[in-house]
């Protein structure tokens, strides 16, 4: 047998498994500390993404021990390999190999929390039957002990026939011994006899296996029945709620805003520095507007991001997600779905792409796509800083509804807008893709508040920030320097622009004299007689067009259309908009920004789905172009005529 | 049904109508029930001859969380119903107060 290395020896990312290598598969419940134990093992070298046509998230590794590369497979959470649902065929399919383009396992892990012996030793009686080697790993066993609880592991191993580990992977205790463990796989023992058949013999067998272990159950755990009279509490627990998620929104827009703006300063510095130092202008332009400020616009969203993920990671990591999901089940089951989709709501209301990631959580595939198609309508802070300068042109800074500021009133129905939308949106979906009305099972485990480790919120944060800065750097990249030469090319040489009365000096001039003839100008004037109705006018069509990258950019294009020397002041750029006026058709000459347009305007950017961003991520999840190209149509079908009613509405009323 | 003593009198109630802090032991899964539902369930530790009490009910007829198998485990009304528990009505019932609810044990 080759001498396991030390566990900081991992193989090199992006590494296949080599041909031949053993494979090696963690089975268990959720929650059963099954995630830290592939972390523990393949280090921070994971891949992840889909198993094949599925919306299953699938996330595999290499574990380097002694000489030899072991695949090593995390399969999605479970309590039984007898599926229920599409999703949990995968798992059954992937013991069968019966999936396309992945290998089956050679060997099996079944991961058991120890302080759930009772449960978890029935999913190691269903693996057992599938009679491939396997092994017994009991996670958590520190916390058996502190809970009075105790088990003689190796005389577990001895009335199941299969080798038993104990580890607590957090800290790392035993994974060593793990890791002998699996490079000696060929030669794990085999139980004699098969476990009973029925599942209602099974408790009996387990019974009689932890008799022979001398278990010990753990007492209830006394600090998580403390902590749950008062957070579950029906009056308490419902004002926590709140107070958490009060104090998270706090933290993503008050706390994370300064270093968003050292960021943004940053950026926006560095663009000038490049401007400057650069001398063909072409070049410099393409640098510093496009690439460095394009780029830069979606990374100043890297704190909120990043603490967001903190926030929902340790939420997770001490139990309380669990905790929220079963006080909101209520609320979530009036849109057909159920408590777990309530985090990805949540988290929508930051970003919709942590929302749509946040989905994976939810065992019901049908479930999965409701929830996703509903989440892009939370109020995301993208949609902030638009609706922070419409809602400044729409009331007047002095304007009250009652003791409250008429703008903060409005602020706060466009976040109830989404959220109901939201929700109504998710309700259709499952209306309509469920009509079977076949309802999976809802079944939720409340695992005991646990302190989690550094490591594992880090790595729990991490893992979607890297996927956020990777989309970052491909796609957004790519279409903000679409969108840079759209709007900017062709250039003008400083005798063109002289002729037509523009100071070449006059940088503001020159941009707004260049978008005015640029190309997305023809597509804005192109698109003018769709969104007339709405009254929309070519330069807001513009700022729409540049807003299907990310919605914050609509509000950057018309400051630059509206020629204010700083585009990304929302005083100066709301007093130039007001000012403008139809160039053309029966309205010509008359104000473009009425209440009746800013109205239009803020419902259309509430309910379309002007996100590359999103609709990438909604593609990696759920594996094709389908349902990013329904969630864009029904989205823009619903902007579209919210828009032409709030227009019309709007109208009778100030005309 | 009853494998108690004659003595004891018992009866058999869905798992949903447990009050908070109420124990039972689990006495069968509904007949009626899917078979993968029901073996779902028995999988989740809801199986026959297994120690049960309700912890918590959420407010407004939400999920509710029980122990089994010295685990929490949330179900809806819908999956609770399915269960079958024997209740002993044993005096020490009557008599302790009830526990509060909510409460828990």
């Amino acid at each position: 047998m080759p001498a396991p290395v030390d566990a900081s020896c991992h193989a090199a990312p992006g590494d296949e498994a080599p041909a031949g290598a053993p494979r090696v598969a963690l089975i268990g419940s959720p929650n059963g500390g099954k995630t830290s134990l592939f972390n523990r093992l393949t280090g921070l070298h994971a891949k992840t993404g889909n198993y094949p046509g599925v919306t299953v998230s699938r996330s595999s590794g290499l574990a380097r021990i002694g000489d030899a590369t072991y695949g090593i497979e995390d399969l999605p959470g479970c309590y039984s390999l007898a599926p229920i649902s599409p999703d949990e065929q995968v798992v059954a399919d992937y013991l069968d190999g019966s999936l396309k383009d992945v290998e089956k396992p050679d060997a099996l892990l079944v991961v058991a929390d120890s302080t759930a012996l009772r449960r978890s030793l029935l999913l190691l009686a269903e693996v057992l039957h599938r009679h491939k080697p396997t092994a017994l790993v009991l996670t958590m066993t520190d916390e058996l002990r502190r809970r009075g609880g105790s088990l003689d592991v190796e005389a577990l191993g001895r009335a199941a026939g299969v080798p038993v580990v104990a580890v607590v992977a957090n800290r790392g205790i035993g994974v060593g011994e793990l890791r002998h463990l699996i490079a000696d796989w060929d030669a794990w023992s085999t139980p004699p006899l098969d476990p009973p058949d029925r599942a209602g013999e099974l408790a009996g067998w387990v019974d009689s296996l932890l008799a022979a272990a001398g278990y010990e159950a753990p007492t209830p755990d006394a600090r998580t029945e403390r902590i749950d009279r008062v957070l579950l509490h029906p009056v308490w627990g419902t004002i926590i709620f709140f107070a958490v998620m009060f104090l998270f929104f706090q933290a993503l827009f008050t706390w994370a805003a300064p270093l968003q703006d050292l960021l943004g300063d940053a950026f926006k510095s560095l663009a000038a520095y490049v401007d400057a130092a650069v001398p063909n202008r072409l070049l410099a332009g393409l640098l510093g507007n496009g690439i460095i400020g394009g780029v830069g616009a979606v990374l100043e969203f890297v704190p909120q991001i990043l603490m967001m993920y903190a926030i929902l990671a340790l939420l997770d990591a001490v139990g309380y997600m669990s905790r929220a999901a079963f006080l909101m089940d209520r609320v979530m089951s009036s849109a057909g779905l159920e408590g777990r989709a309530f985090v990805a709501m949540l988290s929508a209301f930051a970003c919709a792409i942590p929302g749509v990631m946040a989905t994976r959580t939810i065992p019901s595939s049908k479930d999965r796509i409701a929830t996703m198609l509903g989440v892009p309508l939370a109020t995301c802070s993208a949609r902030l800083p638009v609706y922070l300068l419409l809602i400044g042109m729409l009331v007047p800074a002095d304007a009250m509804i009652g003791p409250l500021s008429g703008r903060g009133v409005a602020m706060f129905a466009m976040y109830l807008l989404g959220g109901a939308s939201a929700m109504t949106a998710s309700w259709v979906v499952k209306k309509i893709t469920d009509r079977t009305g076949h309802l999976l099972p809802f079944y939720m485990e409340m695992p005991p508040y646990r302190i989690p480790t550094l490591r594992s919120v880090g790595i729990a944060m991490w893992e979607p920030t890297k996927a956020f800065l990777r989309k970052a750097g491909t796609i957004i990249l790519v279409v903000t320097i679409a969108i840079w030469a759209l709007t900017t090319i062709p250039f003008r040489s400083d005798a063109e622009l002289a002729a037509a009365g523009v100071d070449p000096t006059d940088d503001v001039a020159v941009t707004a004299y260049t978008m005015e003839h640029s190309a997305a100008a023809g597509i804005g004037k192109a698109v003018e007689p769709v969104f007339r109705p709405l009254g929309f006018d070519w330069r807001v069509d513009v700022a729409l067009v540049g807003s299907l990258a990310a919605r914050e950019v609509a509000v950057s294009t018309l400051g630059q259309m509206a020629s204010a020397t700083d585009p990304e002041n929302d005083v100066e750029v709301s007093a130039q908009l007001a000012t403008w006026t139809y160039s053309d058709g029966p309205n010509a000459g008359e104000k473009v920004f009425t209440p009746d347009t800013v109205v239009a305007l803020l419902l259309f950017f509430a309910f379309a789905l002007q996100c590359m961003s999103t609709i990438a991520i909604m593609r990696r999840e759920t594996g094709g172009w389908k349902w990013p190209a329904i969630a864009f149509g029904y989205m823009f079908v619903l902007a579209y005529s919210m828009a032409f009613l709030g227009h019309t509405i709007t109208g009778l009323f100030v005309r | 049904m009853s494998s108690a003593p004659a003595s004891v009198k018992t009866r058999v109630v869905p798992l949903s109508s447990l009050r908070c802090g109420q124990r039972g032991v689990i006495c069968r899964v509904a007949a009626d029930c899917d078979s993968s539902v029901c073996h779902r369930l028995q999988l989740l530790g809801f199986s026959e001859g297994r120690a049960i009490s309700k912890v918590r009910q959420a407010p407004l007829g939400g999920p509710m969380i029980f122990r089994v198998c010295d685990v929490q485990m949330c179900l809806r009304q819908a999956q609770a119903d399915l269960v079958l528990v024997e209740l002993a009505d044993e005096p020490e019932f009557a008599a302790r107060p009830h526990p509060l609810p909510f409460h828990g044990v």
